[in-house]
C-alpha cells in the first residue's frame, strides 16, 4: 500500500464536502415543444468544511447563496453533484435516512420572525426536534440549551410576540441546537436584528462554537459580519465560486476583481478612507440569461477577449483558491485603485450578453 | 416583531364584553343542546301518545288550555311540547351529525389536495366546483325518493353539503401555512408531514374552519327541515321540526301553534347560530383585527 493511501485512509473525510453541486429553479411553464425555462442558481460548486470551523459564504442577492445553503444542509437535492456528510452522500429529502440526519445538520432560516410558530411557547417549540427524533429527557434538554442560548429562565414560558427580535433569534438557535448537531447552516441570521443586538449573536456564536464544537456555515451580504465569524470565506457571483480563501487572506489580498469591488464598497467608518470607496459598474445581470465564459467579465474592467470565451477554474494561488482568469499576473492594476480616482476610458460596461 | 411585551399585554387582557344578543344567542343554544341530550327526560308525556277527546288543545294563555299540556296538543291529540323536544332533538342532532361529516370530510380533502398537489389536486378542485355547482337541495330530492329515505342516505346527504366550502378553505389556507417559515422550520427539524399538519397547520387554521361550522350548521339545520317538510326528509313515527312544520300547516286556521311552534324553534336556533358565528369571526379572524 502506497504511503499516499495510507494518508487517505487515516485522514478522516471532513464533515461537509459539497462536489460540483448544481441546483435549477424553473422560471416559467413547460411548453408544448419546449422544457419549461429554468437558471441555475448554483451552477459547479465545490468545497469542504472541517469540524469546529465557520464557512462564511458572501455575495450580492440572487447570487445563489441561500440555494448553497440549503444544498448543503440537504434541504434540496443537487440536480447534478453531490454533498457529502461525514464522506456519505446526503440521502434524498424526505427520507426516513434524512430525518435522521436532522439531528446532526440544522438549519436556521432567514426571516426569524415567522420561523416560530406564534400559537406555541418557546418551551414546546425548542422540545420540538427532541419529541421528533424521539430523543430521552426532552425537558432537561430544552432547558439546558435555553441557558445555553443564554436566554432569560423567565421568557421560556412566553409566546414568540412577546419577545424582541434577538430573543426569536436566541430561541430559533437553542432550538436548532437542541438535538446536537455537528454542523449549523445560518441563512442571512443577523441581518434583520438590529446592529447592537448583531453583535450579541455574533459573540453567541462564537462562545456555542467554542463550547460545542460546531461546525457553522454563515451565508451572508454583510462583509463586516462575516468578517467577524468566519475562519474562511467563499464570495459567490451568479452561482459560482469566483473565490475562497482563509478570512485574514481575503480581506488582506483579495485576488478577484470582484473580490476586491465588494470590499471596496463596504462602507468604511473612517473619513480618511472615504475615497477609497467604488461602486462596481453595472448591474448584475439575470441569472436566466447569465454572460459566457467568466460571468464576471461584463462588468470586470480587468476583463481580456479570453474572459468571454472560456469559465475560469478555481485554481490556488498562494492560500487562496481563485477563479479568474488574470489573477495573479505580475503587475496587475488593483480593481478599486482602476475604479477610484480618475476614470480610465473603459469600455461599455453593461453589454449583456444572452447565453 | 416590532411588537414589544407591554403593547401586547393589555390588547390580550381586554377581553371584549360579550354583547346581550350574543349571549343570548349562546343561552338558546345550550338550551337546544341540552334538549338535544335528554329529551326523553324532559318529556312530560310520550310524544306518540295520542288522545283523540284532547285534540287541538290551545296551548297556555289561550282561553279552553289544558294545563297538563302547556304548549296544546296537535290534531291526534299529542302533546305538542314533548313532540317539540323530540323533534328538537332528532333535528339538531341531525344537523349536528350532517355538520361534522362535511366538516370532517372536507377539511380531509383540502389537505389532501394540499399535500398531493398533481392530478390529486386537479381532481378534489374540480370535484369541489362540481359540487359547488350543483343544486343539492335538488340532487337530495331525487336521491331520497330515489332510494328511499333511509336514515344513513339522509345523514350522508346532509353530510355531503357544504363539503366543498370546508374544502376550498383548507386546501388555500394550509398552501398558505405550509409556506410560513415556521411550517419550513419543522420540516427542516425532520418532522413528517402529519407531524406539521397535525401540531402546525391544523391549530393555525382552525379559526376560520369554526367560522365556516357556524355558517354551516344553521344552513344543515334548514337543509333538514325543509326536506322533512316537503316529505321527504324524516318520516312517522319519528318526527322533526320541519315534519312538525309540515303537518302543522294544514291546520293553521283553527291550530296556528302546531305550525308556529316548530318553525319558531327552526327560526330562533339558525338565527342563534348566526349571530355566534358572527360574534366568533369577529373574535377569531385575524384579519379583522386591529
Amino acid at each position: 500500500m502506497s504511503q499516499a493511501a495510507v494518508d487517505a485512509l487515516m485522514l478522516p473525510p471532513p464533515l461537509l464536502a459539497a462536489e460540483g453541486v448544481r441546483l435549477g429553479y424553473a422560471t416559467g411553464r413547460r411548453g408544448w415543444f419546449r422544457p419549461a425555462p429554468r437558471f441555475l442558481a448554483v451552477d459547479g460548486v465545490s468545497l469542504t468544511l472541517s469540524r469546529g470551523e465557520t464557512l462564511g459564504i458572501v455575495g450580492e442577492s440572487g447570487c445563489g447563496k441561500s440555494s448553497l445553503a440549503r444544498l448543503l444542509v440537504g434541504l434540496a437535492a443537487p440536480e447534478a453533484g453531490v454533498v457529502r456528510f461525514e464522506g456519505t452522500a446526503m440521502p434524498a429529502p424526505d427520507s426516513a435516512a434524512w430525518r435522521a440526519l436532522r439531528t446532526r445538520l440544522q438549519m436556521v432560516f432567514q426571516d426569524t420572525g415567522a420561523a416560530l410558530d406564534p400559537r406555541l411557547t418557546v418551551r414546546t417549540q425548542v422540545r420540538e426536534p427532541l419529541l421528533i427524533h424521539r430523543q430521552p429527557d426532552p425537558e432537561a434538554r430544552c432547558d439546558e440549551v435555553l441557558a445555553q442560548v443564554r436566554l432569560g429562565a423567565h421568557l421560556w414560558d412566553r409566546f414568540p410576540r412577546e419577545l424582541s427580535g434577538g430573543q426569536v433569534q436566541r430561541v430559533v438557535i437553542a432550538r436548532a441546537l437542541a438535538p446536537r448537531p455537528d454542523l449549523l447552516v445560518l441563512d442571512e441570521p443577523v441581518s434583520a436584528l438590529d446592529v447592537s443586538i448583531q453583535a450579541q449573536i455574533v459573540n453567541l456564536l462564537h462562545d456555542l462554537q467554542r463550547d460545542l464544537g460546531l461546525a457553522y456555515v454563515f451565508v451572508s451580504h454583510d462583509l463586516g459580519v462575516v468578517r467577524h465569524v468566519a475562519h474562511r470565506v467563499a464570495v459567490m457571483y451568479l452561482g459560482r465560486i469566483v473565490e475562497l480563501a482563509p478570512k485574514a487572506e481575503l480581506f488582506a489580498r483579495p485576488r478577484h476583481p470582484y473580490t476586491q469591488a465588494l470590499l471596496a464598497s463596504v462602507p468604511v467608518a473612517d473619513p480618511a478612507r472615504r475615497g477609497a470607496r467604488v461602486a462596481i459598474p453595472g448591474d448584475p445581470p439575470s441569472p436566466q440569461h447569465p454572460p459566457s465564459g467568466c460571468r464576471f467579465h461584463p462588468r470586470c474592467p480587468l476583463a481580456v477577449p479570453r474572459c468571454a470565451a472560456e469559465a475560469p477554474a478555481l485554481r490556488a494561488l498562494g492560500a487562496t483558491d481563485v477563479a479568474c482568469h488574470r489573477a495573479g499576473e505580475p503587475g496587475l492594476p488593483s480593481l478599486a485603485a482602476m475604479l477610484s480616482g480618475p476614470r480610465p476610458a473603459m469600455a461599455p460596461m453593461s453589454v449583456r450578453e444572452p447565453a | 416583531m416590532t411588537d414589544l411585551p407591554l403593547a401586547a399585554n393589555p390588547a390580550k387582557s381586554r377581553t371584549p364584553r360579550m354583547p346581550a344578543l350574543v349571549m343570548a344567542s349562546a343561552i338558546w343554544l345550550s338550551l337546544m343542546i341540552w334538549v338535544m341530550l335528554a329529551a326523553q327526560l324532559l318529556m312530560p308525556w310520550d310524544f306518540e301518545a295520542t288522545d283523540l277527546l284532547g285534540r287541538m288543545k290551545p296551548p297556555f294563555p289561550l282561553a279552553g288550555y289544558d294545563p297538563a299540556h302547556p304548549l296544546g296538543t296537535d290534531q291526534l291529540g299529542r302533546d305538542l311540547l314533548s313532540r317539540l323536544l323530540v323533534a328538537t332533538q332528532t333535528s339538531i342532532a341531525l344537523a349536528l351529525l350532517g355538520t361534522v361529516l362535511g366538516a370532517v370530510l372536507g377539511t380531509a380533502a383540502g389537505f389532501l389536495a394540499a399535500h398531493r398537489g398533481g392530478w390529486v389536486d386537479e381532481a378534489i378542485s374540480a370535484l369541489i366546483d362540481f359540487q359547488a355547482a350543483m343544486p343539492w337541495f335538488i340532487v337530495a330530492m331525487a336521491v331520497l325518493a330515489f332510494l328511499g329515505n333511509a336514515m344513513w342516505v339522509f345523514l350522508l346527504l346532509m353530510g355531503l353539503y357544504g363539503w366543498e366550502r370546508y374544502a376550498r378553505i383548507t386546501r388555500g389556507l394550509v398552501l398558505t401555512a405550509r409556506e410560513q417559515g415556521y411550517a419550513r422550520a419543522v420540516h427542516a427539524l425532520g418532522a413528517p408531514p402529519r407531524w406539521i399538519y397535525a401540531r402546525h397547520i391544523l391549530p393555525n387554521i382552525l379559526g376560520p374552519l369554526i367560522v365556516q361550522v357556524t355558517i354551516n350548521f344553521p344552513e344543515t339545520i334548514l337543509f333538514e327541515t325543509s326536506l322533512s317538510f316537503i316529505g321527504l326528509g324524516i318520516r312517522p313515527p319519528l318526527t322533526s321540526l320541519g315534519q312538525l312544520l309540515g303537518d302543522g300547516r294544514d291546520y293553521m286556521i283553527n291550530a296556528w301553534w302546531l305550525a308556529v311552534m316548530p318553525g319558531g324553534v327552526i327560526f330562533l336556533s339558525t338565527l342563534a347560530m348566526s349571530m355566534l358565528g358572527d360574534h366568533l369571526r369577529n373574535r377569531l379572524d385575524p384579519s379583522l383585527e386591529d
